[in-house]
């Protein structure tokens, strides 16, 4: 597969300024600032609440937008002649995902700095968010993909918002439903554990673990988002 | 380069005919189900165009002609690309706020970058205002003579007529080769008598005879001669060259191989690309009818314009 380093550039321009002018869209960058200021002066100060905010940003920013962008081609028909041009499968999902990957990053940076943690190891932590973010935008690829309209990607996010953002809240029932423990392996669980032990010195295998976990649902997601893209490929 | 069509047969009928098309712009002239099968299978071979093909609507104009031109490589300068489009004046538009036919000049300049060696376009020239007709059929024009080959799909003929002769009729039964009766134009050189005449047509069953100032022109089609008189065409048993022949002493052509015109009722002679002209009459909604190229001289002699 060939890469084109110019044609990644035109598609990532080209999505930036669709993306900022369509702000039906773009409001929803503000959204995850409006949520940590409101912790941060309430004095809440729990990893669980700093992750909240982080899980639910993911679902909500990055998930969300990439949904929309790739189900805003499909709606104004687009997407056929965007498939059929020169570029390839690789040139357009790498410039529509490094789009979103540096909106999310931004965004989390910001909403990070505007709770107030400050994370033991920022390293660990900003490579830990950067796999959370592709493996987001895989599931927004997928969203996208699936159906036909921006209205209906934005339905469409609803359900990957339940279950990856709230779903470590099941934990919580875990003593009573021992079912309720598999939300333990979801990727935003792991984050927070992994966060977790970072206040605590982890030990590295435990480390180990939560970034396999987060790694294995991402190529999982990217490997399903790019058989599903070729299969829109060639059936229409 | 032959293009082939693969047979489609849905419980037991045939739909769409196998069939092999040569040329280097082919006009194929079928109903719209059959196209849609034929852009499916030639979408293997070159890029195809939808007429519903739509726009990234909050770019603007000169964003647009960047993004597309980048991704193909193109080297032209911005500038020439504009005037080539004609939306030079327009560029700093967002495409939302275009008009329909401004939309559709931008659509071709797709067509124009990801084209290659061969294109398919469906309905080349379907609701476009006659500036935006002028700028495609150069456009094509300017491609083909560069070596790409086209297939225009429309179930409008007189649309196909602008670019190209080489015009396939698709049904059912086979592909046709749309035959313009090349014959010789028959030279008349006795004095025209003016005497009653009356051209005898017919609809549903009924003889209804008209006079020749009554007719707006005649067109030969699927080897019927059809008489269109104020929007409605009626069946005429004779021929085109009998017809030309009665009806040249009252002002009536022969502007091209299908077709007659009644000259009193021409408004407009509009010139799509240099070698490519129509006659718009002055009867109903801007009827068009072709005008051949090398009609083009005689007739403006005979009309006496320069």
């Amino acid at each position: 597969m060939n890469i084109s380093m110019k044609r990644i550039q035109a598609i990532f321009m080209k999505d930036y300024k669709e993306f900022s002018r369509n702000y039906a869209i773009s409001i929803m960058v503000f959204m995850p600032f409006i949520l940590a200021l409101f912790y941060n002066k309430m004095g809440i100060n729990t990893i669980d609440a700093y992750f909240m905010t982080i899980n639910l940003t993911l679902a909500m920013v990055t998930a969300f937008i990439q949904s929309c962008l790739i189900a805003e081609e499909k709606e104004s028909n687009t997407l056929r002649s965007l498939m059929m041009s020169p570029a390839s499968i690789a040139d357009i999902l790498i410039g529509k995902s490094s789009l979103v990957f540096s909106i999310s990053a931004i965004v989390l940076a910001l909403t990070v700095y505007l709770l107030g943690y400050k994370p033991a190891n920022v390293l660990v932590l900003a490579l830990a968010l950067a796999v959370s973010i592709v493996f987001y935008i895989a599931v927004g690829t997928i969203c996208g993909l699936f159906t036909k309209t921006v209205m209906e990607a934005s339905v469409a996010t609803l359900p990957v918002l339940v279950i990856f953002s709230f779903g470590p809240m099941v934990l919580g029932l875990s003593e009573k439903y021992p079912i309720a423990g598999i939300a333990e392996w979801l990727p935003s669980a792991q984050l927070i554990l992994l966060a977790e032990g970072l206040e605590t010195a982890m030990p590295a295998k435990e480390v180990f673990i939560s970034f396999a976990v987060m790694i294995g649902w991402t190529i999982a997601a990217v490997v399903i988002a790019s058989i599903l893209y070729k299969k829109r490929m060639t059936d229409d | 380069m032959d293009i082939e069509i693969r047979e489609v047969i849905d419980e037991g009928k045939t739909i769409l005919p196998a069939c092999t098309l040569k040329g280097q712009i082919i006009g194929i002239y079928t109903d719209i189900q059959k196209m849609q099968f034929i852009m499916q299978q030639l979408k293997q071979k070159g890029y195809v165009h939808h007429v519903m093909d739509g726009h990234y609507k909050r770019l603007k104009v000169e964003e647009t002609f960047r993004f597309y031109m980048k991704m193909a490589g193109c080297p032209q300068p911005l500038e020439e690309m504009l005037g080539l489009f004609g939306l030079t004046k327009s560029r700093k538009k967002k495409v939302m706020d275009l008009s329909i036919s401004e939309q559709q000049r931008l659509a071709f300049l797709r067509l124009y970058l990801y084209g290659g060696t061969f294109l398919t376009i469906e309905e080349p020239y379907h609701r476009m205002d006659a500036d935006t007709r002028i700028i495609t059929a150069g456009l094509i024009q300017l491609m083909a003579e560069r070596g790409t080959i086209f297939l225009l799909l429309s179930n409008n003929l007189e649309d196909l007529l602008i670019s190209t002769n080489d015009i396939f009729r698709i049904d059912s039964s086979g592909c046709h080769k749309m035959d313009f009766n090349e014959e010789q134009p028959t030279i008349i050189d006795e004095e025209p008598v003016i005497k009653i005449e009356k051209i005898q047509t017919k609809k549903n069953d009924k003889m209804i005879l008209f006079n020749p100032p009554e007719i707006d022109y005649i067109e030969s089609m699927n080897g019927e001669i059809l008489v269109n008189v104020a929007g409605v065409s009626y069946t005429c048993s004779l021929t085109l060259q009998e017809l030309e022949k009665r009806l040249r002493a009252y002002g009536f052509y022969r502007c091209h191989r299908s077709y007659i015109v009644n000259l009193q009722k021409v408004r407009e002679i509009i010139t799509w690309t240099k070698n490519s002209y129509s006659l718009k009459l002055s009867v109903g909604e801007g009827t068009v009818v072709p005008l051949s190229r090398n009609k083009l001289s005689e007739l403006k002699e005979l009309i006496g314009i320069s």
